[in-house]
């Protein structure tokens, strides 16, 4: 053991967690277990800037070509957070078939949140792609083989005026 | 004969051995806070009463053996050795050889007792060996400056003589330790600390009931020629820590005078000590512990670093220092992250902080870190603490306090890691010292750790503070894993 530099290491420590708890990835995020809706409200609404950010940085980005198909996101909120995928109607899919997809071409899976539009109930998002009644649980199947995916947000798509998507790291 | 039963002493004993042993019985049996001596004591005095002696010891012994400890009429050493007898005829041969050694003499017949271990504690001075002598014997022993405190010195008056400290023998049975002699001899210690030579100018007597932090402030303030006067005292308690810290010179022994001039003490702690200090707690960062139940043990160690600095303590008791300094840093982390599992930003902390599992998977993860992942997380841990938005009763500005202290006590290791030195050993003795009041929501900072000696963890820390020697062998296990070592 060398000479420790006790203050650098403090200092270091201190940077980590500030970014590690200001620039959590959006999945980590949802897992946090808050049960209090205004309380992740709250946290969501800080987060604001690190999501625009990304976004920004997102944007950059070649997004790949999503299939027809656009996948639901719900938030339960009454269910730990749970990130719910759901399917769409005409897909008519069940619940295999649906990470079938995921396995062949996670980048083409495409999700929206439903949090971000600061909405609290178990409904699904306005698009054309909605009245889905199935649901994937997400972070329990994601982990292992939905490292990244893209999320459409579609009320940043309006106020920027052009598709806004977001990569989201799926923890 | 004289006859200790009953608890009430029949007769008057003339050797300073059988009279020690039997005002250690009766001050045993007043209060609480002695350890057991032996529920009976025959002493024979004459050869015409070893018979009558050996039957009354069979009886009161009860088939479970007698133990026969010949007492020279003057303490010396080399006596007729002690030893079990089981027949009369042993006895009366056993008094033969005594007569013929010292024809003042006594025999004292006690019961036989089973001893894991032995120890002898003298002021500032713990000696701890194997068996019912490994300690006297000086064999396969552990010597360690620490002080402890057994029996109060007004009921053991008259059996020291001038200039002398009491010594106290015991054996660690399956019941506890029993005290087995009280004895006077010389102070084993410096008991003074003097840093250098110095002329006194002001004498400032201690007193107890000041305010610790208050009395922080005043040594500090101390100029050169200022010298304590602390009659009774130790250089592990709280008034002789700050000397020590402030190489401000302690004294202990006799009320020094204004215009006289002090010799440094005679501790040989120096240049080397702090290198073999410093290298047995890297070696301990560097090592992994696998056991979670030391944390008494290594306050008890910690919070003698006074003792040690103002004596002349054996390597392997520095050695063993720097392990408990290591210890006592990595419980710390341990009790913050035990905490932190908690924080309602749990899943959003740095991937390498470990917080899973349960507080015992924590703890034992703790006793693996190095000193930086100690400081790390220690500082995370803090800063979680302080961020707000914590469930009532866990976490928040209290557990921020606490590892906050807990990172100084670091800090304090860190400095001395890099430039060892007395000066910083003090330091980090005072920060040492405060981890002692750092408190959590409802408790003591390391009041979650698991104790082993069953007596709660305010007595834990209690006895760091007043009684680190007993302390640190209040558990068979402490004993063995540091003769171990």
């Amino acid at each position: 053991m060398g000479r420790v530099d006790f203050d650098a290491i403090v200092r270091k420590a201190v940077e980590d967690y500030k970014e590690a708890i200001t620039n959590a990835p959006l999945g980590t995020l949802l897992k946090e277990g808050l049960s209090d809706p205004d309380e992740i409200a709250k946290v969501a609404a800080k987060q604001e800037e690190h999501l625009l950010d990304a976004i920004r940085e997102a944007l950059q980005e070649d997004v790949p070509e999503g299939p027809e198909v656009i996948f639901q996101v719900i938030v339960g909120w009454n269910q730990r957070m749970h990130v719910q995928l759901g399917l769409p109607k005409a897909m008519n899919r069940t619940y295999g078939h649906a990470m079938d997809i995921s396995y062949s071409d996670p980048r083409a899976v495409w999700l929206a949140i439903e949090w971000a539009h600061g909405e609290r109930s178990h409904r699904s998002l306005n698009s054309q792609d909605t009245g889905v009644n199935t649901y994937v649980r997400l972070p329990a199947v994601a982990t292992e083989d939905l490292k990244r995916v893209f999320v459409r947000m579609p009320f940043l798509s309006r106020a920027l005026g052009r598709e806004a998507v977001i990569a989201v790291e799926v923890s | 004969m004289v006859v200790f039963n009953g608890g009430k002493v029949f007769g008057e004993a003339r050797t300073q051995k059988a009279r020690g042993v039997l005002a250690l019985c009766e001050a045993s049996l007043h209060d609480p806070v002695i350890p057991d001596t032996f529920p009976w004591v025959v002493v024979v005095q004459g050869r015409e009463e070893v018979g009558g002696a050996f039957a009354l010891a069979k009886e009161l012994s009860g088939g479970r053996g007698i133990f026969a400890r010949p007492c020279p009429i003057r303490p010396r050493h080399g006596f007729v050795e002690s030893r079990t007898i089981s027949s009369l005829e042993e006895a009366q041969a056993l008094w033969s050889e005594l007569e013929s050694a010292d024809p003042e003499g006594e025999l004292m017949l006690v019961p036989l007792l089973r001893a894991k271990y032995n120890a002898i504690f003298a002021p500032g001075l713990v000696v701890v060996g194997p068996g019912h002598d490994g300690a006297t014997s000086g064999r396969n022993a552990i010597s360690l400056p620490l002080p402890s405190s057994w029996v109060g010195e007004s009921e053991m008056a008259g059996l020291i003589a001038p200039g002398e400290v009491p010594y106290i023998e015991a054996v660690l049975t399956e019941h506890g330790w029993v005290l087995t002699q009280y004895r006077s001899g010389p102070s084993p210690t410096a008991g003074d600390y003097i840093p250098e030579r110095v002329r006194v100018e002001q004498v400032v007597h201690v007193d107890e009931g000041m305010d610790l932090l208050e009395w922080e402030g005043l040594v500090k303030s101390l100029g050169k020629g200022a010298v304590v006067y602390h009659p009774g005292g130790s250089a592990a308690s709280h008034y002789g820590v700050h000397c020590i810290a402030n190489g401000v010179p302690y004294i202990t022994s006799r009320e020094p005078r204004v215009g006289e001039v002090l010799q440094p003490s005679r501790s040989g702690w120096g240049r080397r000590e702090n290198v073999v200090l410093a290298n047995a707690i890297r070696e301990s960062f560097a090592k992994e512990d696998t056991e979670d139940d030391l944390l008494p043990l290594s306050l008890a160690l910690v919070h003698s670093i006074g003792a040690y600095v103002a004596d002349s303590p054996s390597e392997e008791a520095i050695r063993l220092l720097g392990w408990a300094i290591a210890y006592l840093a990595r419980a710390c982390v341990g009790a913050s992250l035990g905490e932190l599992r908690y924080s309602p930003r749990r899943h959003r902390l740095p991937e390498d902080i470990p917080v899973d599992g349960d507080r015992d998977d924590i703890y034992a993860g703790a006793l693996e870190f190095g000193i930086e992942d100690v400081i790390r997380y220690l500082a995370i841990a803090k800063e979680d603490f302080r961020a707000g938005g914590w469930p009532s009763g866990y976490g928040g500005k209290r557990w921020a306090d606490a590892s906050s202290v807990a990172l100084n006590y670091v800090r304090g290791i860190v400095s001395f890691l890099n430039r060892p030195s007395r000066r910083a050993l003090g330091r980090l003795m005072e920060r040492a010292n405060r981890l002692l009041h750092a408190a959590h929501n409802n408790g003591w900072y390391l009041n979650k750790w698991p104790d082993i000696t069953d007596q709660g963890s305010s007595w834990v820390r209690d006895m760091a503070a007043q009684n680190p020697g007993r302390l640190a062998v209040s558990h068979p296990k402490f004993i063995e894993w540091m003769l171990r070592r």
